[in-house]
C-alpha cells in the first residue's frame, strides 16, 4: 500500500493503482473523458491532469501510479485553467444543440460544469451520420477523439473494428472495411457506445425511443452467460439495455443479443388473450374459460389413459421458479414422471456425464477460470457467436497469451485465435478425445500423483485407449497425428487446463461418452479441483441449467436429485406422493404421441415443430395428440400449426425470479416492465390450472419468492440462496448449502463426492449418417451470432436485419463443383426430408460439410435432420446428417 | 547501418551463436516519415505494426516496451559513438565537452548557411562557431537567429549566439540541444511567419492522441494564419498565451510541450511581432 495525499486527505491506495483511482477512493472525482475502468489507460485527454509536489508539471492521474509519500492537488486554479481550456478546444467543432439533446452525456455535464455549454458551434452535418447499421447508430458531428470507441473494442470485444484515420487534428474513427458500419466486421456488442462519453455512437433505440428515464437490474433472457443488464425503460417500454459493470460474469460487457435484442417483448404479434382451437380455426377466450378448458381436458386424459398420456415440457427460457412449478404440477397434479425440458436437445449428455464422473452434473469451474488458465480447450463450441461475452473473454486471453485448441469441424472465429485448430470430422469427436488420452499416458504427460489420489480404473483404461493411438485414428478423424499429439501436449503440461465444450460434443449418438471422454483428459492430467481448470459445458439458453435443475427431467427431482433416492424428501415437502413411475423424457414423449400412447401435452415456451429434428415426424407426432397446449409469447410455429390452446405469457423482463447460469450462479430477474394486458407469468398460470384441478393449497403462491423458499427446502444445496442474499451483483453459485455459505466457485477442490472418480472406458461406434454416393455431404446444425435458436425472440428484435435468414454454408471447393454461385438457391436433401435455403460459399466449412443456422419458419431445416440420438439420453444427434445438394 | 550489419553478420558477430555466447541479430526497419515516430514509444507502436501513437509513461520502455519485452531505445547517432568509444576509451570520449555536457553531437545545418550538412562538434562550442565558422554565416541578409534541436525547441537570437552549445547553457536560454538542427532564419522570416510555420508543421506531425496537441497546435497554427495579412495577432493573442500554458503543461508527450517551449521562447525573443 503506498500512503499519499490528495487535496489534504490522506489516504491509502495499493500498489499498481493509479491517482484517479486514489482520488476517487476519497470521493475526489477528477475530470476525465478517456478512462473507463474497463480499458487500460490511454491518458489521452488530459483533463485529469492534477499537481504532484514535486513534479516539474502537471501529470496525467489516470495513467500516474500511487507512491508512498506523494501529495496530489487536483483542483487548483492553473489546473482548471488548463481543463477549461481543453474543453473548449473539443467544444468549438462540436455539434451545435448536442448539449442541450442529451444534458446527461459525460462530456456534457463536463461543459455545463464549466460553463462551456454554449460553446459548440459546429455543423450537423449529415455527412457525418452513419445511420446505415440497424443498432448503432454513429454521428461523428459529435466525435471528440477519445478513442475509447477503438480502445474498447481491441481491449474487450477484441474485434478490432473501429481504426483511427488521417492525423492530428483532422484524424477520425473510421470502421475498418468499407465506409459504413454496416459494411465493417462488427458484431453488433455495443461496447463502443456503451463506452462513449458524448453520444457520438449510440443505440437505435435510445433515438428512436428517448432516453431511458429508469434502469433496472436483471438477467439476459439469452444464452447461458447469465450477463447482468441494467434495462433502461421510459414510459413504460424497454428502450435501452446496458451491461452491469459490477456483474462477475461480464463486467460492462454484452452481445448483440443483449444489448439490442429486447425488441420482441413489444412486438405487435404479442398475444394477450388466450386462443382455443375450434374446427381448425381459432377463437379467443377468457383466461378462466382457458384455465377451465387445460384443466378439464388434462383431467379426462389422467381418468381415461392414466398418467403417463399426458406429459409437461418446461421451458429454458422460463425462471427456475416456473420451472420448478411446472415440474411439481406434473407430478403431483397429473400424478406422472412425463416432464423434461430443452435440456434434452442440448446438454443433457453433459449433465449426465458430468454427474457420473464427477458427482454433479454441472460445470466444475466458473468462468473466472478462463483467465487462469494457460491452455483452454475449446470443443464444439463456437463461443465467439453463441456466447459472445465468454467468448470474448477467451479471445483476449489467447491474445494474452494463453494457449488456445480449437476443435471443430468448421474454422470457426476462435479457431483464428488459436494455436491449435483441430478440424474433426463431423461425428469423430470419441475418436480423438482417445486418441488424445492415449498420447498422454503414452508420452508420460499424465499427472500419476492425482490419479493415484482421486482416480480409479487407470489400468484398464490404459489398456482401452491403446487401441485409439493418433496414429491409428488420424485418418478416420481427419486430423493429423501429430496435430493430436500436439493438441494431447498442450493441455497435459499447461499448469492449468480448462476445456470448455459446447453442442458439437453433445448433440452426438455418443454425445454423453464425448463429455466422458473429455473428463476422461482432466482426470488423467489432473485438471480438476484448481482455479484453471474443469470440464465445463457453456450451456445453450439462459436457464437451460436451471429447468433441468428445478426437476423438468423424468428422472430427476429439483437438484438433480434422482427420483428414487430423493422421493420421500420431496413428497414430504409437497405433502403429496412423488409418482414411482418412471416418466418419459422429451424424445420418448414424441414417440409415444405418434404412437397413441400420450394424449395431452403442455409445452411451455420451446417450439418444438422449428427446432426438433425430423420436422414431419414431429409434426405427425403433434397432431395425433388430443391436446396440445402451447404457451409462449407469440403464436410460434408450433403453436400456429397444431396447438390446440394457445396460452400468452409474460417474458422475463416481465416477471420476477432468478436464472441459473452455466456456471452455477443463480442471479436474481426483475420485473422491468408489465407484461402487456392480458398476458401472464408461466407461474401463475400453472398454479391457476393447479387450482381448477383440485390443487389450490400446494400451488397457492404469492409470488416467485414464496416458490423460491419451497424451492430451498427440496433442495438442499442450494439452501442458503435467498433473494435478500441474490440483491448482490453476480448472485449466488451453489453449492450453497446455509445462509452463511459464501457460494462454490469451484468444485471438488478437496475431492468427490464419492470419493474416486473413474476412468470411462466407451468404445466408439461409428455413425450411420457417413456420407454416401447417395448423400455425400454431412450437414452440421447451429445458431449463429445474431439469430438465437428459433428466432421467437431475434427475429423481433433490432439485430434481426444483420441475419434475417437462415444460410447453407458451403466450402468453396463443393460451390464450385456444384456449379453454386454465392447467394443461390440450393436444396438439402437427406433420408429424412428437405429444405431449401441460400448458399453462403464459405471457407469456415471443409469440403464435404455444409453448416446452416435452424430459425427461419420459411426455410424449416429440421426437416432434413435426422432420427438418431444420444444412446445415454435421448439428445438428437443434429450435428451430423447426411444429405445431398442440388441447385435450387 | 545495412552496411554495417551485413559486415558484423559475415564476420560471424551477428545471428544464432550456437554454444558461443547469446545470439544476438540486428533488423534494420525503415522507416516511413512520420516525425512522431522520433518519439520513443509511437516508435515502438510502430514498430508493432500499430498507429503510431505515443504511449503514456509509465510503464516506460526498459519495463514494457516492444510486444510488451524491456526495451532499450537509442538513437543510431548514440550507437555510432559507441565504436570510437571502444577504440578509444570512455575517458576520452567524456574528456570532450563541457560542464555535464560531454562528448560529441551532430549537427545539421540548414539551407540558409553558406555550407549547409551535417557537422558533428565537440559539446560546449559556442553557436556561434557552429554558424558562422563551420555553416560560414548566411548569404545576403541579415540573421535573425538559429532554431536548434527544433523545430519544436526554442530559438537563439543572434544576441545569444554565444552561448555554448550545451544541454545546460541552451536550456537556460529557452532552447535545447534537440536532435541537433541548426535551422538559420532571416529578416524575410518574421516571427508570426516562424509561428506559423512550426505549429503548422506541428499540427501536421501531432499523432492526434492528446486534446491538447491535437487541437491546439492546429488552433495556434490556425491564429497565425488568420494574424498573418495583418502581421499582428491582436486579439488572438491571449488564446496564444493560454494555449503555450496548456500544451506546456498537459501534453502528453515532448511534441507538444516542444511546440509550447518554441512558442514561449519566440514570444521571450521577439515579443512585439507576437502582438
Amino acid at each position: 500500500m503506498a500512503r499519499l495525499t490528495i487535496d489534504g486527505h490522506a489516504t491509502e491506495a495499493p500498489e499498481g493503482a493509479t491517482l484517479l483511482d486514489a482520488a476517487a477512493g476519497v470521493g475526489i472525482e477528477v475530470p476525465s473523458l478517456c478512462a473507463d475502468p474497463r480499458l487500460e489507460p490511454s491518458g489521452a485527454c488530459r483533463l485529469c491532469v492534477v499537481e504532484v509536489a514535486d513534479a516539474a508539471r502537471p501529470v496525467a492521474a489516470c495513467t500516474t501510479p500511487v507512491r508512498d509519500g506523494m501529495v496530489v492537488r487536483t483542483h487548483s486554479s492553473a489546473l482548471d485553467a488548463h481543463r477549461r481550456a481543453l474543453l473548449r478546444l473539443l467544444a468549438e467543432p462540436y455539434a451545435r444543440g448536442a448539449v442541450a439533446d442529451s444534458p446527461d452525456e459525460p462530456f456534457h455535464r463536463l461543459l455545463a460544469a464549466f460553463e462551456l455549454g454554449d460553446v459548440p458551434a459546429g455543423e450537423r452535418d449529415a455527412a457525418l451520420v452513419d445511420d446505415t447499421h440497424p443498432t448503432i447508430q454513429v454521428d461523428l458531428s459529435r466525435c471528440i477523439s477519445c478513442w475509447r470507441c477503438v480502445r474498447i473494442c481491441d481491449e474487450v470485444q477484441g474485434q478490432n473494428v473501429w481504426h483511427i484515420a488521417e492525423r492530428g487534428a483532422t484524424s477520425r474513427i473510421v470502421p475498418d472495411r468499407g465506409t459504413t458500419l454496416r459494411e465493417s466486421s462488427c458484431v453488433a456488442c455495443g461496447a463502443c457506445v456503451d463506452t462513449c462519453p458524448t453520444g457520438a455512437l449510440e443505440d437505435r433505440p435510445v433515438l428512436r425511443l428517448g432516453r431511458p428515464e429508469r434502469w433496472t437490474r436483471t438477467v439476459c433472457p439469452y444464452c447461458g452467460v447469465g450477463c447482468e443488464l441494467l434495462v433502461g425503460t421510459r414510459a413504460g417500454r424497454i428502450g435501452a439495455v446496458v451491461p452491469a459493470m459490477d456483474a462477475p460474469v461480464n463486467a460492462g460487457h454484452l452481445c448483440v443479443k443483449g444489448r439490442s435484442g429486447f425488441g420482441f417483448a413489444a412486438s405487435p404479434d404479442r398475444l394477450t388473450r388466450p386462443l382455443r382451437r375450434r374446427d381448425g380455426a381459432w377463437s379467443d377466450c377468457s383466461w378462466d374459460e382457458a384455465v377451465a378448458a387445460v384443466a378439464a381436458s388434462f383431467g379426462r386424459i389422467v381418468r381415461e389413459r392414466g398418467p403417463t398420456a399426458v406429459g409437461v415440457l418446461g421451458s429454458a427460457r422460463a425462471t427456475n421458479e416456473d420451472n420448478y412449478l411446472a415440474q411439481k404440477f406434473a407430478r403431483v397434479v397429473l400424478g406422472s414422471n412425463n416432464v423434461d425440458c430443452c435440456a434434452r436437445v442440448c446438454h443433457a449428455p453433459s449433465a449426465a456425464a458430468l454427474f457420473e464422473t464427477f458427482g454433479t452434473g454441472a460445470a466444475t469451474n466458473s468462468f473466472d477460470d478462463i483467465e487462469a488458465a494457460q491452455t483452454l480447450l475449446v470443443w464444439g463450441a463456437n463461443a465467439t457467436e453463441n456466447h459472445p461475452v465468454v467468448g470474448a473473454r477467451i479471445k483476449q486471453a489467447a491474445r494474452r497469451g494463453a494457449q488456445l485448441i480449437v476443435v471443430d469441424p468448421r474454422r470457426v472465429e476462435l479457431a483464428d485465435e488459436a494455436d491449435l485448430h483441430l478440424q474433426v470430422r463431423p461425428g469423430t469427436n470419441l475418436l480423438l478425445l482417445h486418441a488424445m488420452a492415449c498420447a498422454i499416458l503414452e508420452e508420460g504427460l499424465a499427472d500419476e500423483a492425482f490419479l493415484a489420489e482421486r482416480v480409479d480404473g487407470l489400468d484398464e483404461f490404459r489398456s482401452f485407449v491403446q487401441r485409439y493411438s493418433p496414429e491409428l485414428v488420424a485418418a478416420d478423424v481427419g486430423v493429423d497425428a501429430a496435430a493430436i499429439r500436439a493438441a494431447a501436449r498442450l493441455y497435459a503440461t499447461a499448469p492449468a487446463a480448462m476445456s470448455v465444450h459446447g453442442l458439437g460434443l453433445t448433440e452426438h449418438h455418443q454425445g454423453t461418452a464425448g463429455v466422458r471422454a473429455l473428463a476422461n483428459l482432466a482426470l488423467l492430467t489432473g485438471n480438476v479441483g484448481r482455479p484453471g481448470t474443469g470440464v465445463n459445458p457453456l450451456r445453450g439458453q439462459n436457464n437451460v441449467q436451471g429447468a433441468a435443475h428445478m426437476g423438468c427431467e423424468p428422472a430427476h427431482l429439483p437438484g438433480y436429485a434422482s427420483l428414487e433416492l430423493a422421493a420421500e424428501r420431496v413428497s414430504n415437502v409437497w405433502d403429496a406422493p412423488v409418482p414411482a413411475a418412471p416418466g418419459l423424457d422429451a424424445m420418448q414423449m414424441l414417440d409415444a404421441a405418434a404412437r397413441g400412447d400420450l394424449r395431452g401435452l403442455w409445452v411451455i415456451g420451446w417450439d418444438l415443430l422449428l427446432t426438433q429434428p425430423q420436422a414431419d415426424a414431429t409434426r405427425r407426432a403433434l397432431a395425433s395428440l388430443d391436446e396440445l397446449v402451447v404457451q409462449d409469447l407469440f403464436l410460434n410455429e408450433t403453436a400456429r400449426e397444431l396447438a390446440t390452446m394457445f396460452l400468452p405469457t409474460a417474458c422475463s423482463f416481465e416477471k420476477d425470479g432468478t436464472f441459473m447460469n452455466a456456471e452455477r450462479r443463480v442471479q436474481r430477474v426483475r420485473r422491468v416492465v408489465a407484461p402487456p394486458a392480458g398476458a401472464r407469468a408461466d407461474w401463475e398460470i400453472i398454479g391457476d390450472v393447479a387450482a381448477a384441478m383440485g390443487h389450490r393449497e400446494r400451488f397457492a403462491f404469492a409470488d416467485p419468492e414464496e416458490i423460491w423458499e419451497e424451492i430451498r427446502r427440496v433442495w438442499s444445496p442450494g439452501g442458503g440462496i435467498t433473494y435478500g442474499r441474490l440483491e448482490a451483483p453476480g448472485g449466488l453459485q451453489w453449492p450453497c448449502p446455509d445462509e452463511a455459505h459464501p457460494g462454490t466457485r469451484l468444485l471438488y477442490r478437496d475431492g468427490f463426492p464419492a470419493g474416486r472418480a473413474t476412468l470411462a472406458c466407451v468404445e466408439y461406434r461409428p455413425g450411420t449418417e457417413g456420407a454416401t454416393p447417395d448423400f455425400p455431404f454431412v450437414l452440421v446444425t447451429g445458431r449463429d451470432l445474431y439469430a438465437f435458436n428459433a428466432g421467437t425472440m431475434t427475429r423481433r428484435s433490432d439485430a434481426y436485419e444483420l441475419r434475417p435468414t437462415d444460410w447453407l454454408e458451403v466450402s468453396r471447393a463443393d460451390a464450385d463443383r456444384l456449379g453454386l454461385r454465392n447467394g443461390a438457391r440450393v436444396r438439402v436433401e437427406s433420408r429424412y426430408g428437405r429444405a431449401e435455403l441460400g448458399a453462403e460459399v464459405s471457407s469456415r466449412v471443409p469440403p464435404g460439410v455444409v453448416f446452416a443456422t435452424f430459425n427461419d419458419p420459411s426455410v424449416r431445416l429440421n426437416a432434413v435432420t435426422g432420427p438418431h440420438r444420444d444412446d445415454r439420453t435421448n439428445t438428437p444427434e443434429y450435428k451430423v446428417t447426411a444429405v445431398r445438394l442440388e441447385p435450387g | 547501418v545495412r552496411a554495417a550489419v551485413a559486415e558484423a553478420r559475415s564476420a560471424g558477430i551477428l545471428g544464432r551463436l550456437l554454444g558461443r555466447g547469446p545470439s544476438f541479430d540486428v533488423d534494420v526497419v525503415d522507416g516511413e516519415g512520420s516525425y512522431v515516430c522520433g518519439e520513443e514509444t509511437a516508435l515502438l507502436n510502430a514498430l508493432e505494426g500499430r498507429r503510431p501513437e505515443v504511449r503514456s509513461r509509465p510503464p516506460y520502455p526498459a519495463e514494457f516496451g516492444l510486444h510488451g519485452a524491456p526495451t532499450v531505445v537509442n538513437n543510431v547517432e548514440t550507437l555510432a559513438n559507441l565504436g570510437w568509444i571502444l577504440r578509444h576509451g570512455g575517458g576520452e570520449y567524456a574528456a570532450m565537452g563541457r560542464a555535464a555536457s560531454r562528448g560529441t553531437k551532430v549537427v545539421s545545418l540548414n539551407s540558409l548557411f553558406r555550407r549547409p550538412g551535417l557537422y558533428e562538434v565537440e559539446l560546449g562550442i559556442p553557436v556561434r562557431a557552429i554558424a558562422e565558422d563551420l555553416g560560414g554565416g548566411i548569404e545576403d541578409a541579415t540573421l535573425r537567429g538559429v532554431l536548434i534541436g527544433g523545430p519544436l525547441a526554442g530559438i537563439v537570437p543572434t544576441g545569444l549566439l554565444d552561448t555554448p552549445f550545451t544541454f545546460e547553457d541552451l536550456s537556460d536560454v529557452g532552447a535545447s540541444v534537440g536532435h541537433g538542427g541548426v535551422v538559420a532564419f532571416d529578416e524575410h522570416t518574421s516571427a508570426l511567419e516562424l509561428l506559423h510555420h512550426v505549429f503548422r508543421f506541428g499540427a501536421y506531425e501531432s499523432c492526434g492522441k492528446c486534446t491538447p496537441c491535437r487541437l491546439g497546435a492546429a488552433r495556434v497554427a490556425d491564429l497565425a494564419r488568420q494574424a498573418l495579412p495583418r502581421r499582428a495577432l491582436g486579439a488572438a493573442a491571449d488564446e496564444l498565451h493560454e494555449l503555450t500554458d496548456v500544451l506546456g503543461a498537459t501534453s502528453l508527450c515532448g511534441h507538444g510541450t516542444g511546440l509550447a517551449e518554441f512558442a514561449r521562447s519566440a514570444l521571450r525573443h521577439y515579443p512585439t511581432e507576437l502582438r
